[in-house]
C-alpha cells in the first residue's frame, strides 16, 4: 500500500509541479535563522508538517547514526550553506535510494544509496548545493504560492507525512514520497543548478564534479534493466529533476567560468567503506542487475576496495543467472578472494557457487573458509550443517 | 418484496467480499500452499485484506501488535504485494541459495515500513521431513517500535518458497507468542493445502 500511496501521490505532484512551472511567484531568498512567525500563515503550516515529519524520521531507525560520517557530510554541507549551516538538520538515511532533498523546515536527507554514488567530496557538495539552493531561495514555498489551491498542497504533503499502518513518514515508501512533494519545476532546476555551481565553487569545491554526478547517475539509469527506470528513474533524483541530459550540458558550459579544483576520491572512499559492502548489498537485492554491475565497475575504476567489489559483482552474477552468469560469478568471488579486503561472504559465494554445479568436496572447503574467516558468522549454524550434508554426500 | 430483494442482495455481496476471519484451533488452509495446525483460534486476515504483503496473515492482537504471515511464492514472485514489475524490487526466484532466500525476507521487509531489519541465527530446520530453515529478525517498524521476527524458511520439490514470518514488538508481544508460534511451526504441513482447500 505504501508504494501505491506514493506512486499516487507522486502522480499527483507531478500535475502540481507542471502547474507551479507556469507560475511567476517569487519569494526570494529566506533569511538564516528565521522561523516563520505567524503560526496561522500557510508557511507557518508547511514548516509545523514538516517538523513532524523530522520527529518521525529521527526515531525510526533508519537514520545512520555513525559520528564520523555524518560529521563528513555535516561540514561538507555547512561549507557551501555558510550561515545558514544552523539551520540545516542532517539525516542520513540508510536505503538503496539516490536521492537528496532538503524541506522548508531544514529537515535535510541524504540517502545511502546516494553516497554510495558519489566520488569525492566535491561530487558529494554539488547534491548538497544543489539541495541547498532550494531551501535557500524558498522553492517550496514558491511552488506551494503558485497553485491556485493552497488546500491541494497541503494535502499532498500531509499524505506524504500521515500515512497507512500507524502512520509515519519515516517510512521508506513515505519518505520516497516526501522527497518527491520537494520536486520543482523545470525554472528553479536551472535555478538550483546555477547558484549551487557558485556555492560550491565559493566553498572551494571543485564545481566540474556536478556534471560527472549528473553523467554518473545519467550512465546507471540508462544501464538499468526497467523500462520505468530508464525513463522515470530508479535514481529518484531523476524522477524530480526532469531535462537531464540538457541539464548536464549547461553545467558543463557553466561550470568552465570556475577554477578545477583537485579532488580526492581516496579520502573520500575511505569514509564510505565501512559500509561499502552492506550498500552494495542492498542495491543487489533490488535486483536491477545491469545498473548496479554498471555502478560496480565505475566503483571499480579507482582500483581500491576490489575484494567487497568483486564479491558484489559475483552477487549480481548469482542472482541474475542468465546464460554464463554462473562462470562470471565464479569468477567475481574467487577474484574477490584474491583481495586482501575480500570479505568472508566471498568464500560463501564460491561455495554456494560449486554446490549448484555439483561439486561438493570444494563448495564443502569453501564453506570451511568461510567460517575460519567469520566464525561468528549469523548463518553459522546453517552452513555447519550444509557442510556436514555435502561431506556426507562426497564420502 | 423489495426489502427481502435488498436483504437477499446484501447477503449475497457480503458472501463474495473477503473478510477478516476466525480461524480455528485445529488444521488450517490459508491462502498460502501449506497448512498449519493451531492450538487455539486466531484470527486470519486474508490476502484481499493484506494490502501488504503476498497472502495472509493471522494475528491475535491485531496487525500492529503481532502477525504470523504465511506465504507461498513461485519463481519471480514479491513478498511486497505491490511490487511493481516493471520497477527494481527484491523477489524470489528458483534456486535461491539460503543468503539470497534471507536477503529477499530483510529487504521486502525495508519496502513495508520496516527499518535496518537484520537476520540473526540462521539455522537448520526440518520442515514437513524437509530441509529448510529458521532465522531470527531484529530492527525498527516505522513508528520507532523495536520488532522482533521469526521465519521459517523451505522450498519443497516444486521449487516453491514457503515462509512463516511472525513479527511483533520487541516490548512484550514478541515473547508472549513466541512458543505458540514456534509450535504452530512445527506443524507446517506441505500437502495439506491441497487436501483442504
Amino acid at each position: 500500500m505504501q508504494i501505491s500511496l506514493a506512486c499516487k501521490v507522486g502522480a499527483l505532484l507531478s500535475a502540481l509541479v507542471l502547474t507551479a512551472a507556469c507560475a511567476s511567484t517569487d519569494y526570494g531568498q529566506r533569511d538564516a535563522g528565521v522561523r516563520p512567525d505567524d503560526q496561522s500563515t500557510t508557511e507557518a503550516s508547511l514548516w509545523y508538517q514538516m517538523d513532524e515529519a523530522e520527529r518521525k524520521l529521527r526515531t525510526s531507525g533508519s537514520v545512520l547514526e555513525d559520528e564520523e560520517i555524518n560529521a563528513f557530510v555535516r561540514e561538507a554541507m555547512c561549507r557551501v550553506s555558510g550561515e545558514y549551516c544552523g539551520d540545516l538538520n542532517l539525516y542520513i538515511v540508510s536505503a538503496p535510494t539516490a536521492n537528496a532533498f532538503m524541506a522548508p523546515n531544514g529537515m535535510s536527507v541524504v540517502y545511502t544509496g546516494m553516497l554510495l554514488r558519489l566520488e569525492d567530496e566535491s561530487q558529494l557538495a554539488a547534491v548538497l548545493s544543489h539541495e541547498f539552493v532550494h531551501f535557500m531561495e524558498n522553492h517550496s514555498l514558491e511552488m506551494r504560492a503558485a497553485l491556485s489551491n493552497a488546500r491541494v498542497y497541503g494535502a499532498v504533503i500531509g499524505s506524504a507525512i500521515g500515512i497507512v499502518g500507524g502512520g509515519s513518514l519515516a517510512s521508506l515508501g513515505d519518505l520516497a514520497a516526501a522527497g518527491q512533494a520537494m520536486s520543482f519545476s523545470r525554472d528553479r532546476e536551472t535555478e538550483a543548478d546555477f547558484l549551487g555551481l557558485r556555492y560550491m565553487a565559493e566553498a572551494g569545491y571543485n564545481a566540474d564534479s556536478s556534471v560527472a554526478v549528473w553523467q554518473n547517475l545519467l550512465s546507471e539509469k540508462e544501464a538499468s534493466e526497467f523500462e520505468k527506470s530508464r525513463n522515470a528513474g530508479k535514481t529518484q533524483f531523476f524522477s524530480t529533476h526532469p531535462g537531464i541530459e540538457e541539464r548536464i550540458s549547461e553545467l558543463d558550459l557553466q561550470s568552465a567560468a570556475y577554477d578545477v579544483v583537485e579532488t580526492d576520491p581516496v579520502s573520500y572512499r575511505a569514509i564510505i567503506r565501512p559500509y561499502l559492502q552492506s550498500w552494495l548489498e542492498a542495491e543487489v537485492t533490488l535486483r536491477d542487475h545491469s545498473a548496479t554491475l554498471q555502478l560496480i565497475d565505475r566503483l571499480s575504476a579507482l582500483e581500491l576496495d576490489l575484494g567487497v567489489l568483486d564479491y558484489a559483482r559475483g552477487r549480481v552474477y548469482a542472482l541474475r543467472e542468465e546464460e554464463g552468469d554462473q562462470d562470471a560469478a565464479l569468477d567475481a568471488f574467487a577474484s574477490s578472494t584474491g583481495h586482501v579486503d575480500a570479505p568472508a561472504e566471498a568464500w560463501r559465494g564460491l561455495a554456494e557457487i560449486y554446490r549448484e554445479q555439483g561439486q561438493g568436496g570444494k563448495a564443502a572447503d569453501a564453506f570451511e573458509r568461510y567460517l575460519e574467516k567469520k566464525p561468528d558468522a549469523r548463518d553459522a549454524a546453517l552452513v555447519q550443517r550444509i557442510i556436514e550434508n555435502l561431506r556426507g554426500e562426497v564420502s | 418484496m423489495k426489502k427481502l430483494i435488498a436483504m437477499a442482495l446484501t447477503g449475497a455481496l457480503a458472501a463474495c467480499v473477503a473478510m477478516p476471519s476466525v480461524a480455528p484451533a485445529g488444521q488450517f488452509a490459508s491462502d498460502a500452499d501449506f497448512t498449519v495446525t493451531l492450538a487455539e483460534d486466531w484470527s486470519y486476515w486474508p490476502a484481499a485484506q493484506n494490502t501488504a504483503t503476498t497472502d495472509g496473515y493471522l494475528t491475535q492482537d491485531g496487525f500492529i501488535l503481532n502477525r504470523v504471515h504465511l506465504i507461498s511464492l513461485k519463481d519471480g514472485e514479491s513478498i511486497i504485494k505491490y511490487a511493481p514489475k516493471d520497477a527494481p524490487r527484491p523477489y524470489y526466484s528458483k534456486g535461491a541459495s539460503e543468503t539470497e532466500i534471507v536477503d529477499l525476507v530483510t529487504a521486502s521487509l525495508l519496502n513495508i515500513g520496516y527499518n535496518t531489519m537484520e537476520a540473526t541465527d540462521i539455522r537448520p530446520a526440518t520442515v514437513d521431513g524437509q530441509d529448510g530453515m529458521r532465522f531470527g529478525l531484529t530492527g525498527k517498524w516505522d513508528n520507532g517500535a523495536n520488532v522482533s521476527g521469526d521465519v521459517m524458511a523451505v522450498v519443497d520439490g516444486e521449487d516453491k518458497l514457503h515462509l512463516v514470518m511472525f513479527l511483533a514488538p520487541s516490548l512484550h508481544y514478541y515473547g508472549a507468542l513466541e512458543a505458540r508460534v514456534d509450535q504452530m511451526m512445527q506443524t507446517v504441513d506441505l500437502s495439506g493445502a491441497a487436501a483442504t482447500s
